[in-house]
């Protein structure tokens, strides 16, 4: 927000500069006494500004320090030059006459006669400019070559049934790993990390099926991380368009941009109280895209 | 001086063609140097883009970090996070040059939206102006680009999921979404190629462009010539200000000096993009609030109000909740902004130097107020987290509230407008009579 305030300030500041330098500039009279003092002064300060910026940055540099000192040297030449326009040159008004962007009608004879010069021969003309056009699309189809065909690239993923579940760090997740009212990110075994595999863990403190829930965790809309979890409503939020998931029913969309619930993933207890996914994600992760329904 | 202009007249023979140059007339008036404020800020763009571009590295590569930040020492982050981490924190004058380069974006957009404003609401845009109004929003659009893009290069966690949601937004076009989001990326859900991408469009690409293009600009305005408002005895015949040689050189040299003075001043003074604070992209972490550099949260705010819809067309799929706000509806708005000169002659036929005042055009300055209002809620809307913490309600409150204003806002406030430029004018009409 102070961006903004500092981007609205600049642009004011500038207006006020412009506008000065306008009023400055809007003088009349002929060759008037420039104010010599005024000018040298500011042509100092630049100079000082100027030395003080390179001294700054010899003893080690300092940002603001820096900027400080390169303002007042740009600034100092500015000025100087502003007011050396305003109240140093005659400042006498020019008048233009407007010529006419459009030629006088012989001009333009003259040009259209030039131009029939080039023999009006159809059949060449119409196959020249069809070979011409057919090399031109030719030449597209190489574009082809900027990336591979899709493929099922968007819709694989690592969760297939059996695949253990991992943290970031590759440790295997258990049932003590998670507490009521965590959450976890996950991975399948062996693709820690993997942005596309990651899944969302959630311990809901319900008993029965609905304790442990898992769901992609690539938002349905345009593919940020559904990072935040609300407890107390059971949500999941995404942070970068506030799209809202029911996650007590299937991570439906409640609110907001997206448009599909986020794909669930089964998982179970196994062995050793290590969890796995027992199929893979009921449907492909992320935003979707023109496919068959 | 005169030596050097000898010197190289003796060369070149510019004498002839050189009076009537530096003869040429610019029109004062405050608002006409938002076009020079705009240059003036690519111009230090450029300057600071040239230095930064050899310290940055533009590789998702990872490593580990074991430089001079204390907090992330360990931790695994891209060779391009650690690049910009390392001039920012160990490069004398590093961050400063960052961060003027950073404000220089944000004043150049808005730079050029404010010299939009001017032009839309003096209607300096019609005949036969036609063709720099259409120039001047692949200009802006190219700077979008660019800011964009560089804000994508520090790859943080902002930067990251920018990406992501950019990604999305491909994804969301209908048939060729998932093979264009292949081609621009270079595979699904990789990150190399499209950080390396991602800085020659904004090194390379995007900054050749939008050389090419401002040359063109200020081409075709120094051929048509500056408008001017019509008082004294300025008229559609001629065009009267200070000559280009001394007094605007001077006068616009100054401006560029105080603007780089300003830039310098915001780069070292208030901290921007502070990616030691947020960390480097971690597609497991997205950071809250979050929200991308001003002139893009209108798009944010349009993703987050519009509601999820994803409807099967013809057999498909299809994420309306994405395209509409993010593909359908920034095309519309630009395309109508575009063609906007054509949608408002003014008298056909007759070119038109002269600036009107927005009073004496109470509709067009009525709708513009009521465009820039829409886009005003749409950027409060990109905000909605901070907003909803400001003011400690539910996201969803802000939301519904949001929503309203997007309706009813626009309209109030072009009829306000409208009132106001009849109320003027009445006013001048009565001093006068008076």
């Amino acid at each position: 927000m102070s961006r903004l305030a500092g981007a609205v300030v600049a642009l004011l500041a500038l207006l006020a500069m412009g506008r000065v330098a306008e009023r400055m500039a809007r003088r009349r009279g002929d060759e008037p006494e420039p104010p010599i003092g005024t000018i040298a002064l500011l042509a100092l300060a630049s100079m000082g500004g100027s030395v003080a910026f390179a001294v700054i940055y010899v003893l080690g540099g300092q940002t603001q320090l820096e900027a400080v000192a390169l303002a007042v040297a740009l600034s100092g030449l500015g000025l100087a030059l502003v007011i050396f326009a305003a109240r140093g040159m005659p400042g006498e008004l020019v008048e233009e006459p407007w010529e006419p962007p459009a030629p006088p009608p012989e001009e333009r004879e003259a040009l259209l006669a030039e131009l029939d010069r080039m023999p009006r021969r159809k059949l060449i003309g119409r196959m020249l400019v069809t070979a011409a056009g057919t090399l031109g699309l030719a030449g597209l189809v190489p574009i082809a070559s900027l990336g591979p065909a899709p493929g099922d690239r968007r819709t694989r993923t690592g969760w297939r049934a059996g695949a253990s579940l991992v943290t970031g760090d590759g440790a295997a997740v258990r049932t003590t790993s998670i507490g009521a009212g965590e959450v976890l990110t996950v991975f399948p075994e062996g693709r820690a990390g993997n942005a596309q595999d990651q899944v969302v863990l959630i311990d809901t403190g319900r008993p029965g099926p609905q304790r442990l829930l898992a769901y992609s965790r690539v938002c349905t809309h345009a593919g940020c991380a559904v990072g935040l979890y609300q407890e107390a409503e059971q949500v999941l939020v995404c942070p970068c368009h506030q799209s809202v998931f029911d996650v007590l029913d299937g991570a439906r969309p409640m609110q907001g941009p997206a448009g599909r619930a986020l794909p669930g993933l089964p998982v179970e207890v196994g062995e050793d109280a290590v969890l796995r996914a027992t199929g893979p994600l009921d449907a492909p992760p992320g935003p979707g895209w023109w496919r068959r329904a | 001086m005169n030596d050097a202009a000898g010197w190289i007249d003796r060369r070149l023979a510019v004498s002839r063609l050189a009076p009537k140059a530096l003869r040429k007339a610019f029109p004062e008036q405050w608002s006409f140097l938002l076009g020079e404020l705009a240059l003036y800020a690519f111009a230090v763009l450029l300057l600071t883009g040239v230095i930064l571009t050899l310290f940055y590295d533009p590789s998702a590569q990872p490593v580990i970090y074991e430089g001079s930040y204390a907090p992330l020492v360990g931790a695994e982050m891209s060779e391009a996070y650690r690049s910009v981490l390392t001039l920012s924190r160990d490069v004398q004058t590093g961050l400063l040059l960052r961060q003027t380069h950073h404000w220089a974006a944000l004043v150049f957009v808005g730079a050029i939206v404010a010299h939009m404003c001017r032009v839309f609401f003096t209607g300096a845009y019609r005949r036969p102006r036609e063709i720099n109004w259409l120039v001047g929003i692949v200009l802006l659009v190219l700077a979008l680009i660019n800011g964009f893009a560089g804000y994508s290069l520090p790859d943080d966690l902002l930067a990251g999921a920018t990406v992501r949601i950019f990604e999305a937004t491909l994804l969301s076009l209908p048939v060729i979404g998932d093979d264009v989001a292949s081609l621009v990326f270079g595979a699904p859900l990789d990150r190399e190629t499209v950080m390396s991408r991602l800085f020659v469009l904004h090194v390379l690409i995007v900054p050749a462009l939008l050389v090419a293009v401002i040359s063109a600009h200020m081409a075709i305005l120094l051929r048509q010539k500056h408008t001017q408002f019509g008082h004294g005895h300025r008229h559609e015949r001629n065009v009267v200000g200070l000559p280009l040689w001394p007094e605007h050189a001077a006068k616009s040299g100054g401006l560029f000096f105080l603007v780089a003075a300003l830039l310098v001043a915001l780069g070292g003074l208030v901290e921007i993009n502070p990616i030691w604070l947020r960390g480097p992209f971690d597609g497991t972490i997205v950071p809250s609030p979050i929200h991308p550099d001003w002139f893009q949260l209108w798009n944010s705010g349009a993703l987050r109000l519009f509601p999820g819809w994803e409807p099967t067309v013809l057999g498909h799929a299809w994420p309306l909740g994405v395209f509409l706000p993010g593909v359908l509806f920034p095309a519309l708005v630009i395309g109508l902004v575009a063609l906007w000169p054509f949608l408002d002659r003014g008298e056909p036929g007759v070119p038109h130097h002269l600036l009107q005042r927005p009073r004496d055009h109470p509709r067009r300055t009525a709708l513009g107020v009521a465009g820039l209002t829409l886009f005003v809620v749409l950027t409060a809307a990109g905000a909605n987290d901070v907003l909803a913490r400001a003011v400690d309600a539910p996201v969803s409150t802000v939301n519904s509230t949001l929503r309203w204003l997007l309706l009813i806002a626009p309209p109030v406030a072009g009829a306000i407008a409208y009132r106001w430029c009849r109320a003027l004018v009445a006013a001048e009409v009565r001093r006068r009579g008076a």
